[in-house]
């Protein structure tokens, strides 16, 4: 199963590590880390409607921080975050990146500097994806040279041999496919901050999965700034180190990590949007090397789960397997080393621990959440 | 190597299958277009093959022998040639900046009024336009030119219009939203993508004005028109239909050069 094998070699890399660059220096694209983006009571009225779109919201996102914004159609996401790279203009607040006031900035030279992602990918189909990816480098006066490089770079990082596809066609190539290349193009300049509107929304679940662990695994290198968009509240979870749950008019419901969400959400507006199985989910963002193992115990006959794998997946082979306890190991096979085990009390015991908690102390928190609303 | 961030199957994902059938059918579609387009000459030589055999099998008395003679047809081909050029490329000049224009936002309130306006100048006929503007500026080939471009504007305009309209409006905000000014996404975004439609908006003007460019004789301005309109006055329908086939061939050979100039400088990847 090659699909495991990319997501071991992903969910390998600690979370926390910020110099995950043992797998594949070479990919690194040039670092400019992330920027802090802030929103301060931000306001957005379309002329000619009563309730403004966006109603007073202030977000501040860390430097090299996932949010994800979720929330039903129509809510106000997209145009919260055309807000940032101001292709909306607010009606009034701030919005600051690094601390600059980005409304006092030149629009089309701010926008050259946040990446942009949307669904429908806007690849230039009368333009080769070279040129497509080239494009904001050459409008910030790279060099032919310089560009065509870097071109290259990003083809190879997001999978597409630059020999074969460089000279392509928009059309010549899939979804999937296509998706790479936007976010490439948006890679392109190496901006500090990204913006991503249901950016894997238009792919089949298979090739969505690929593309968020592909990303995953590229932003754990490049710590970007990235704001993402989505009205999937799974995909939420899985991107986002911290999500904000908005309601009408873009209302933070609650802003905080998917852990933290799930354990306690704020109120019957966010548990509706969590829906049923919401402890299943938890039990799914806690690694299971996280957890405290048991001894590896005498019965030779249990099934073996690799490390790198979730408490659901391990409830979810205790239930395949009819037992109560898998071992826990370094990978399926039964070969390589054994860690320990793992019984379904302690499944028990990691949620209602991690309910009693403090959210903040749950070790698989990726940012402290006391930093949002 | 960077690949290491891939797994190997990606490459199961890009289905080269699909690829290169897309690329053959593309291929095979632009020779299939190309080969519908060679039949077009072929057809028209054999047509002024056959006009001429029918010529020299008539007996022409003097009257006719004035008129249908190779130096009196190589002038009036070539005023109605420049005629039709002329004014189609002002034609251009014209339609394509205003259409540009009327599909700006801060332009699109005058937008009903432009394209009102192009029709207009269609629905007038187009002899009483030629005539009207005689009056009015004298008769001659510049008044002639100025008759074909009122009359020939509508298509480019209205096809610029909905050529521009019809860009995906996703492609001009992400262009926007990478950073590209106004101007740039017009230049490298919208008319680029617009130029099929605009083309074949030149196409139809062309046709159109090589076949109306038969009414400049009227005005003086010279043209195929001449031989058609004398083989009626003095009743010779040798000449009528000579000279009429002869503007036929030369409109359908318009057409047909527009066919190539679409083929040809339609963006690649469309
Ligand atoms: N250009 C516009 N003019 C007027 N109203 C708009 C405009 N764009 C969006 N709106 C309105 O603002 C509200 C928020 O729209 P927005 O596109 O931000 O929603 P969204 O949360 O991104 O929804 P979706 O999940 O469907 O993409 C909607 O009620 C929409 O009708
Ligand atoms: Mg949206």
């Amino acid at each position: 199963m090659p699909d495991t094998a990319l997501d071991s070699r992903i969910s390998s890399e600690p979370t926390t590590s910020d110099s995950a660059t043992s797998l594949a220096p070479a990919a690194v694209p040039a670092g400019t880390g992330g920027a802090t983006i802030q929103l301060l009571d931000v306001t957005k009225s379309y002329p000619g409607q009563v309730a403004p779109a966006v109603d007073h919201i202030t977000l501040e996102i860390a430097a090299g921080e996932i949010v994800v914004l979720v929330g039903p159609s129509g809510c106000g996401k997209t145009t919260t975050m055309k807000m940032i790279n101001r292709l909306i203009e607010p009606t009034s607040g701030q919005i600051l990146i690094g601390g600059t006031d980005v409304l006092k900035l030149d629009a089309d030279e701010h926008r050259r500097n946040v990446g942009y992602v949307i669904q429908q990918t806007g690849l230039f189909p009368h333009m080769r994806i070279a040129e497509n990816i080239g494009l904001v480098p050459r409008m910030l006066g790279w060099s032919k040279r310089r560009t065509a490089d870097r071109v290259e770079e990003l083809l190879e990082v997001v999978g597409l041999p630059p020999g074969e596809y460089a000279r392509r066609y928009p059309r010549e190539l899939s979804g999937g496919q296509q998706q790479r290349v936007g976010v490439a193009r948006a890679l392109a300049a190496d901006p500090p901050v990204m913006l991503m509107d249901e950016p894997f929304g238009a792919t089949d679940p298979i090739t969505r999965d690929r593309l968020q662990n592909e990303f995953l695994r590229l932003q754990r290198e490049m710590g970007k700034t990235i704001v993402f968009v989505t009205h999937d509240f799974d995909e939420a979870l899985k991107m986002g180190d911290r999500i904000a749950v908005l309601g009408p008019q873009s209302v933070i419901a609650q802003f905080d990590t998917p852990e933290a969400i799930l354990a306690a959400p704020a109120n019957d507006y966010v548990s509706s949007f969590i829906g049923s199985g919401g402890q299943l989910k938890r039990l799914g963002l806690m690694p299971l090397r996280d957890a405290d193992l048991r001894p590896v115990p005498a019965r030779k006959d249990l099934s073996q789960i690799t490390i790198d794998a979730s408490l659901h997946d391990a409830l979810d082979l205790m239930l395949e397997s009819g037992q109560d306890k898998v071992l826990v190991a370094a990978d399926e096979s039964g070969e390589g080393e054994v860690f320990g085990s793992i019984r379904l009390d302690d499944l028990m015991a990691a949620i209602a621990d991690d309910s009693a908690d403090d959210p903040s102390d749950d070790p698989t928190a990726k940012l402290d959440p006391s930093a949002g609303s | 190597m960077a690949p290491a961030l891939v797994a190997l199957d990606d490459v199961a994902l890009d289905d080269p299958a699909v690829d290169t059938q897309q690329l053959a059918t593309r291929g095979s579609g632009f020779w299939r277009r190309l080969m519908g387009l060679s039949v077009r000459p072929i057809l028209l030589a054999a047509v002024l093959g056959m006009l001429y055999l029918w010529v020299q099998a008539q007996t022409l008395d003097s009257i006719e022998r004035r008129v249908l003679n190779p130096h009196r047809i190589r002038i009036d081909l070539w005023d109605h040639v420049q005629l039709s050029l002329i004014a189609t490329a002002l034609t251009i000049v014209i339609a394509v900046p205003v259409g540009i224009l009327l599909t700006r936002p801060f332009a699109r309130w005058i937008k009903p009024i432009g394209l009102g306006l192009g029709n207009f100048g269609q629905a007038i006929p187009s002899i009483g336009l030629i005539v009207l503007l005689a009056l009015w500026l004298g008769i001659g080939f510049w008044t002639a030119v100025i008759g074909l471009v009122v009359y020939a504007t509508l298509p480019i305009l209205r096809n610029t219009i909905v050529g521009l309209d019809g860009v995906d409006p996703a492609l001009k905000e992400a262009a926007r939203g990478m950073g590209m000014s106004r101007l740039a996404v017009l230049g490298r975004v919208e008319l680029p993508l617009a130029v099929p439609v605009i083309l074949a908006g030149v196409r139809t003007a062309l046709v159109l004005t090589v076949a109306t460019a038969t009414l400049a004789t009227f005005i003086d301005a010279g043209g195929l028109g001449g031989g058609l309109v004398a083989g009626i006055k003095l009743n010779r329908p040798a000449l009528s239909l000579t000279f009429g086939v002869l503007a036929a061939v030369l409109a359908l050979f318009a057409d047909w050069v527009g066919g190539i100039a679409e083929e040809v400088l339609r963006p690649r990847g469309l």
